[in-house]
């Protein structure tokens, strides 16, 4: 795409050399609408071009006129980002910075910065109001933000336009010389209510942040890159363009723009996209000072075939954050530089491990672990806190700085294009959730007196036995009560989970997620599984497909990542995962098995690509071998804190009064429990 | 660094645990908010550069989108003779662009996933499918061979390498 800057009166006409620059795609030039005009014509009226012409209206051509400039593959924009960036300080800019030194005109400079911004504003709104016919005239005379029309006074500039006075096209934009608190406030409200996309290009040309109201739901998002913006071109119906140039003492220039789309949503988005894609492709300048804009929205970007996901331990981060700031931290505190590392060593994803609310008695069940996991040795009562796959609410936890908290966090992580994870345990919930009081027919119930034989399986609430959570062949886990996936209120109630996780972060990893696979469920808990008020209520379909279907249609890109053992990758995947970890993977890298390696990399390829690639695993039960420390290939390292495989099946098989199945599609490692 | 190589390269999603890309060595217990500081926990102090070396190395749109597949490997034998190895992984990556672009990237992952060093050979040109095999891709080009762990780099004719 090619960049082109049409603010000044000079017309390309009589320029044979720009216009073969334009022609061969590597423009970024100066002038003025009529330059810009031209220039669409010759890149063939391309939406990108169109777009790159109205808004590229920045500086005067003269201005940008030297020589080195026009070379060409030179980004111009490049220089003008750096240069709107840092209006306040341009004075210590490199001397080699031409626009530093061009700077120096800062009236002359400041004013053709401004008048570029709203003159972008208001060319958009126009195109996008004569697109929209009638409908979006309307609407976009309705939009109109509550702000009064001034322009202010450049440094250097000896009088002020009057307020009041009538901005030079008045075309769907304001320009405002101090937008009050009061009404960026409003205008931010509207912009919440309004559906659709709303970008708000400012001061920084580099940086854009959209926000993008759709169903109801608010995703903001920042643009580094104007690339990702026309991927989503096709999702809303009106379009605000707001473009503020940095100001000093808290003034802020405002010119807006805004057009509705009624049939032409499509390409009304993509103008919006196209223009701010044109504004974005500078290159980031450090030095530049933080934004005072925000907002655009877009949609995620694609994942490539082969995402790199890094997990984040959130409790563990904040503690650590709260020791080196010697206060109590939340999830605002994680520093942008910290993101910042993460976009550039190229990870895609980031999984936010244990942003969920947790209670007391997992807490209380931690410390009793303190003397027994090996893992654990050397820290204090102080530093233990609960399972994060006890969960007794699925909101961020005041602490972390609540709902909104990861919400801000996951704007800033949106910004650096990556997406976001969080945990979703579907079998269990923390014994202290409210449900255990309030939907007791939520959870399993002992049946026939089966907590008389296995008491160890079981504890009682309010007269009733409830079983923990517990997977078919581990140990329970005793800060956990295991749900009911027969009874279909239970799975209402995950769904509506789900649908809000959906409408907050990007994705899920799903704790041990092969346990509510009904073959699974049925397994393990046999009859247990009936409704008590009905037993014909008894849901017997599969959990997973229902799941991923309610989600996505909150948000079509939303990951569903299984925590899967027992080689159930392949099932899961079927049912709607994008990738299910691979145990067997990771014990013959552990054990250093080559051939098994081997083997598993040549199986077939659409298994393959969903496949997890894990280093490390958590472990959801104390009897598989997971060693404490990271494995090393050869030799492999001693089992601190676990037993093997082995012993897992010696458990199971010599463990009396206990009903438990071994299941037909065991593999290999599992045979030997089989009665 | 071996198994790191694999889950990095291999199909499928790349997972890092904070902390394993620093040589962190144990485990974060579940029912702990607190890890050992760095110094503590990090056994090989070698590990952390590896990784960092390693990340910066599986970026890029071969690896990340290009088509992947594995590649043979044949053991030479002290008698000259050569026999499928299986005990070395190999595959190979390739940019998007193969064929139609000025330029592309081909990144073969080579791991020896046993303990002793193995002479192998690595029949790069016998991946690919089609129009787009390897060898077609490599045939009259020049080659900028680069060593993505390493500092070596080296210019070697297409053809030499489909020849040998």
């Amino acid at each position: 795409m090619a960049f082109v800057e049409c603010a000044g009166d000079e017309a390309l006409a009589g320029d044979k050399e720009l216009l073969q620059e334009v022609r061969a795609g590597v423009l970024h030039v100066g002038g003025g609408p009529a330059l810009g005009r031209l220039a669409a014509r010759a890149l063939g009226k391309t939406a990108a071009a169109q777009a790159a012409v109205l808004c590229g209206a920045l500086r005067r051509r003269r201005e940008l006129e030297a020589p080195a400039a026009r070379q060409p593959g030179r980004l111009r924009i490049e220089h003008l980002g750096r240069r709107v960036g840092d209006a306040a300080g341009h004075r210590e800019l490199p001397a080699r910075n031409r626009l530093a030194r061009l700077a120096r005109r800062e009236a002359a400079v400041e004013q053709a910065l401004h008048r570029g911004f709203a003159r972008a504003g208001e060319r958009v709104a126009g195109v996008a109001a004569q697109r929209g016919a009638a409908e979006g005239a309307h609407l976009a005379g309705r939009q109109r933000p509550p702000v009064r029309e001034t322009v202010p006074p450049a440094p250097g500039q000896r009088h002020a336009r009057r307020p009041g006075a009538r901005t030079r096209r008045p075309c769907g934009f304001r320009v405002g010389r101090r937008l009050r608190a009061a009404g960026l406030r409003e205008r931010e409200q509207q912009q919440q209510q309004q559906p659709g996309l709303h970008a708000v290009c400012g001061g920084e040309l580099h940086r854009c942040l959209c926000r993008l109201v759709l169903n109801g739901r608010l995703h903001e998002h920042t643009l580094t890159n104007g690339l990702g913006l026309a991927e989503g071109g096709a999702r809303s119906c009106s379009a605000a363009v707001d473009s503020r140039g940095p100001g000093r003492d808290g003034d802020t220039l405002t010119a807006a723009g805004q057009g509705g789309m009624g049939g032409k949503r499509a390409q009304s988005a993509l103008l919006v996209a196209a223009f701010a894609a044109a504004l974005l492709p500078a290159r980031l300048d450090s030095a530049a000072p933080p934004l005072r804009t925000r907002q655009i929205s877009l949609p995620t970007p694609t994942l490539p075939k082969r995402p790199l996901l890094m997990q984040l331990n959130t409790r563990v981060l904040v503690s650590e954050l709260a020791q080196s700031l010697g206060r109590p931290a939340s999830l605002d505190d994680i520093p942008d530089a910290a993101l910042d590392d993460l976009a550039s060593t190229g990870f895609h994803i980031v999984y936010l491990l244990g942003v969920w609310r947790t209670g007391m008695f997992g807490l209380n069940k931690s410390k009793k672990l303190l003397s027994q996991d090996p893992c654990m040795a050397g820290f204090s009562e102080e530093d233990v806190g609960s399972s994060p796959f006890a969960i007794t609410e699925y909101a961020v936890p005041e602490d972390l700085g609540g709902d909104d908290a990861l919400g801000r966090l996951c704007a800033r992580i949106h910004s650096r294009r990556m997406r976001v994870v969080v945990d979703f345990v579907p079998n269990h919930v923390a014994i202290d959730h409210p449900w255990v009081k309030t939907h007791p027919h939520f959870l399993i119930k002992s049946r026939n007196d089966e907590h008389v034989r296995d008491p160890g399986s079981y504890f009682e609430s309010g007269g009733d036995a409830f079983a923990f959570g517990r997977g078919l062949l581990w140990e329970p886990w005793e800060d956990t009560v295991q749900l009911n996936y027969g009874e279909p209120e239970l799975r209402q109630a995950m769904l509506g989970i789900l649908r809000k996780i959906a409408g907050m972060v990007d994705g899920v990893r799903c704790d041990v997620a092969m346990l509510v696979e009904q073959e699974l469920l049925l397994s393990t808990w046999g009859d247990q599984l009936e409704p008590e008020r009905d037993p014909s209520l008894q849901d017997t379909s599969e959990f997973w497909p229902a799941a991923c279907r309610e989600a996505r249609q909150v948000n079509p890109n939303f990951l569903f990542i299984a925590e899967s053992y027992w080689e159930r990758e392949q099932a899961l995947m079927y049912k709607g995962f994008d990738f299910c970890y691979d145990k067997v993977f990771y014990d013959r890298l552990v054990q250093g098995d080559g051939e098994g390696i081997d083997h598993l990399l040549n199986l077939g390829r659409n298994y393959q690509v969903c496949i997890a690639r894990v280093l490390r695993f958590h472990p959801p039960s104390p009897y598989l071998s997971f060693p404490c420390y990271a494995p090393s290939p050869s030799p492999p390292p001693p089992c601190v804190c676990g037993r093997t495989n082995s012993c897992a099946s010696l458990k199971i098989t010599t463990r009396t009064g206990r009903r438990r199945f071994c299941p037909t599609w065991t593999s290999t490692w599992l045979r030997p429990c089989s009665p | 660094m071996a198994a790191a190589v694999l889950t990095l390269t291999a199909p499928g999603l790349h997972f890092v645990h904070d902390g394993q890309q620093d040589g962190r060595q144990r485990r974060v217990s579940m029912h702990i908010t607190r890890r050992l500081p760095e110094n503590e926990d990090v056994g090989d102090d070698r590990l952390k550069p590896r990784y960092k070396t390693l990340l910066k190395a599986v970026r890029g749109a071969a690896l990340r989108d290009g088509a992947w597949e594995r590649c043979h490997v044949y053991e030479r034998l002290g008698d000259g003779s050569e026999t499928p190895c299986t005990r070395v992984m190999t595959h190979l990556c390739w940019s998007p662009h193969e064929g139609g672009g000025p330029f592309t990237e081909i990144v073969v992952v080579v791991v020896n996933y046993s303990p002793i060093p193995l002479n192998v050979r690595i029949a790069v040109t016998e991946c690919g499918t089609g129009a787009s095999t390897i060898s077609e891709l490599l045939a009259g080009r020049m080659c900028f061979l680069s060593d993505r762990l390493g500092p070596r780099t080296a210019d070697i004719d297409g053809e030499a390498l489909t020849s040998t």
